[in-house]
């Protein structure tokens, strides 16, 4: 039940590889226990999976076009300059109503659009097979993470683990009766309650081409062999059904998000190892195949420059420059500076204060104060001067 | 590599998060978990492996812990600790249960239940006052719907009609008593020609000789209609002697004198109608109102014997503009 072999080591995550406990149907933990394949520690990438899923989901597309005689199919020709009308091609005869009106152009009536649509558009994209499986890891990869599972919107409150495995007794459901049974034990239910509760009609015209209702997706069931599963559980609203072997990145990843939830079954499961290989042995069934690796090993790059290692090897950061006070040199500005040169400046701006106070009337807060400080300092000074006369 | 928190919160953030709702300056967090309740990087309860919350359920405090190694098992993630009731020894359990947890953590929490104390305090508090008046919402569309609904059915009660009918048949029944006269003067007429029916009655009977008979008075001035006269705020003027439209029958000199004290008291009256109610019939030269009102007298006196039933007596208000004076021509 619990992971076994976890190391959390500062560097290589990669290493880790728990162990993921199998489910039976009635969502009772079996014996089984099976090593987590290295698919779910490849590189997640929001960005591969976006790009690869715009191209990919461009390639079931269906041609349009307007007819390619639209707008041209008269004989309009125009009527030149001097006839007092605008020089657009007009329909040629009489009787009727369409004579001499104009044809041809985007802007008449009744002409050809603008750059008619054509059905050599190029619909189709074609991806590099490494990218697709590349994304499809990815996918893989994110729908291990719980966090990624329900940021993308799943009800995963009550589910017993993710990645959830379960044994290969839903392979064999023929009913969707066992079905429903089987996803309410699992407390897979609630994200199916989801998808019923977010059906809504279809803003625009889609409704009316057959495509009147949306609704969200609940989880993907992966199988390794179908033995009734497919029928069992098609009907239920938000099921998508996949194949180990030939496994959908528009259904893995669906608009481009990561993180769907998946519900696999254990041969399902267990054949993932084959199918994508490790990191230490390329895939059997994708020839060529191995799993990308990261740019880091360990993304954890916060963690990672304050540890100890890298601390010690990294000089330390240069200390800004010491900062010397300002050095004033302005006498103008100053008085401190004037008064160095010029002593009597402090005789005359202490005058010129005294009698602007006096203009205006207004006395220092501590005038009184400072007078009296003045007074007694003369007093004294007076004295001393007076004691040295006098002892003289 | 594993689920390393740097990763999935830029997945998160840079493309879709289903708990994050953009407002103009915030971006915040429906998560149930979440600490503050804003989308950013310490306070998702998705990108951080190891967090803690505070939850209220019911008026009691419980601290949520979550740890990396529980990660990958949602049915067991959050461990629940109950929080005591007095707040301080809560501060210390949270203290003691996220020892060596990170700073953020430790004072969110913190924060988060002194709130839920204040707020739970509050809650309290209120429900002792308890107080009447609770704020009640309605759908705007209602709002409105309801209000014009409302002037629609005021202007369809027609009030000032039946408040007129109401009290015109409460003076009929004589409910008022002495208090108005001006709307007896039909009952006055009535009597009159009553009275004339008996005086020759009674001149037949009283062919006697030397039987005393108690006969009323011919004036037409009751003394209802000099009550009347003396009522009014001594607005009284000598009645209008200026008819053209005047009959002669005999009785239309007591009727005329009678019809200018109706008319006084009618318009005087009908001035006093004006304050109680506020009619405004369209300023009309006073004569021609007055003309109006005997015709319309005579009217009622010619119907007055022999319909004593009910019948509809015209209100004509007047806008008493000018001085009475000058309703003489």
């Amino acid at each position: 039940m619990f992971c076994d072999g976890i190391v959390i080591c500062p560097s290589g995550n990669m290493a880790a590889r728990p162990l993921v406990t199998v489910y039976s149907d009635k969502n009772e933990a079996t014996q089984t226990q099976i090593k987590l394949p290295a698919v779910f520690r490849a590189p997640i990438r929001p960005d591969v999976v976006s790009f690869i899923h715009d191209q990919v989901s461009k390639n079931k597309r269906q041609p349009y076009a307007v007819s390619t005689e639209a707008g041209h199919q008269t004989s309009a020709e125009s009527w030149g300059t001097g006839r007092a009308v605008a020089r657009i091609p007009r329909v040629r005869g009489g009787g009727t109503h369409r004579s001499g009106q104009g044809a041809f152009g985007n802007m008449c009536r009744g002409g050809r659009m603008f750059a008619p649509t054509k059905t050599f558009r190029r619909w189709h994209r074609r991806v590099n097979v490494a990218q697709k499986r590349y994304a499809v890891c990815s996918a893989i990869a994110a729908s291990g993470v719980p966090a990624l599972v329900q940021a993308r919107g799943h009800v995963v409150d009550k589910v017993a683990e993710i990645p959830f495995v379960v044994s290969d007794k839903i392979e064999s459901f023929r009913k969707t009766k066992e079905a429903v049974s089987f996803l309410r034990r699992s407390n897979l239910w609630d994200d199916i309650e989801k998808v019923y509760n977010s059906k809504k009609i279809r803003a625009g015209v889609g409704k009316s081409r057959n495509r009147r209702f949306k609704q969200k997706l609940g989880p993907v069931i992966v199988y390794g062999k179908d033995s009734g599963v497919i029928r069992a559980f098609r009907n239920i609203p938000g099921v998508s059904l996949l194949h180990v072997e030939r496994l959908n990145l528009l259904k893995l990843a669906p608009g481009g998000h990561l993180g769907r939830l998946i519900v696999w079954t254990e041969s399902a499961f267990n054949k993932l190892d084959a199918i994508f290989g490790t990191y230490k042995s390329a895939s059997e069934l994708k020839k060529g195949f191995t799993l990308p690796r990261p740019k880091m090993t360990n993304p954890d790059f916060g963690r990672a420059i304050r540890s100890e290692e890298i601390v010690k090897a990294v000089r330390r950061a240069p200390r800004a420059a010491l900062k010397t006070s300002k050095v004033h040199r302005n006498p103008l500005k100053k008085t401190k500076l004037m008064v160095r040169l010029n002593p009597y400046a402090s005789v005359l701006k202490r005058a010129a204060i005294l009698s602007q106070r006096k203009a205006q009337n207004v006395d220092h807060p501590n005038e009184k104060l400072i007078l009296a400080a003045n007074a007694k300092a003369n007093v004294a000074r007076k004295a001393k001067y007076a004691k040295k006369t006098g002892k003289k | 590599g594993m689920q390393a928190d740097d990763v999935v919160w830029q997945v998160i953030n840079q493309t879709h998060c289903s708990y994050k709702v953009k407002t103009k300056n915030h971006n915040f967090c429906k998560n149930e978990y979440n600490l503050t309740g804003i989308c950013n990087r310490a306070s998702c309860p998705l990108a951080n492996s190891q967090y803690a919350t505070i939850r209220e359920e019911n008026g009691v405090c419980y601290l949520y812990m979550k740890v990396i190694e529980r990660s990958h098992y949602p049915r067991r993630l959050w461990e629940k600790v109950k929080l005591s009731k007095n707040m301080q020894t809560a501060l210390d359990q949270i203290s003691e249960n996220l020892l060596h947890w990170s700073e953020f953590v430790r004072h969110k929490c913190k924060a988060r239940l002194i709130r839920i104390h204040q707020y739970l305090i509050r809650m309290r508090r209120m429900k002792l006052k308890a107080r009447t008046q609770k704020v009640i919402t309605m759908p705007r569309k209602t709002e409105r719907r309801e209000k014009r609904r409302e002037e629609k059915a005021l202007i369809a009660a027609k009030l000032d009609t039946a408040i007129e009918k109401e009290l015109l048949n409460r003076l009929k029944q004589g409910t008022y008593g002495d208090i108005y006269n001006f709307r007896q003067e039909a009952f006055e007429q009535l009597l009159d020609e009553q009275e004339k029916e008996m005086e020759r009655e009674v001149e037949v009977e009283g062919e006697e000789v030397g039987e005393r008979q108690f006969v009323e008075d011919f004036d037409e001035s009751d003394e209802e209609g000099e009550g009347d006269i003396e009522d009014e705020s001594g607005h009284w003027t000598p009645p209008d002697t200026d008819d053209e439209d005047e009959d002669d029958d005999d009785e239309d000199e007591e009727e005329g004198d009678e019809e200018e004290e109706m008319e006084v008291d009618e318009e005087e009256d009908g001035e006093d109608e004006e304050e109680e109610e506020s009619d405004e019939e369209p300023v009309a030269p006073p004569p021609k109102k007055a003309k109006g009102g005997k015709k319309d007298a005579k009217a009622k006196k010619s119907k007055a014997l022999p319909t004593p039933k009910k019948r509809h007596i015209e209100i004509e208000y007047e806008e008493e503009a000018t001085p009475r004076r000058k309703v003489k021509n």
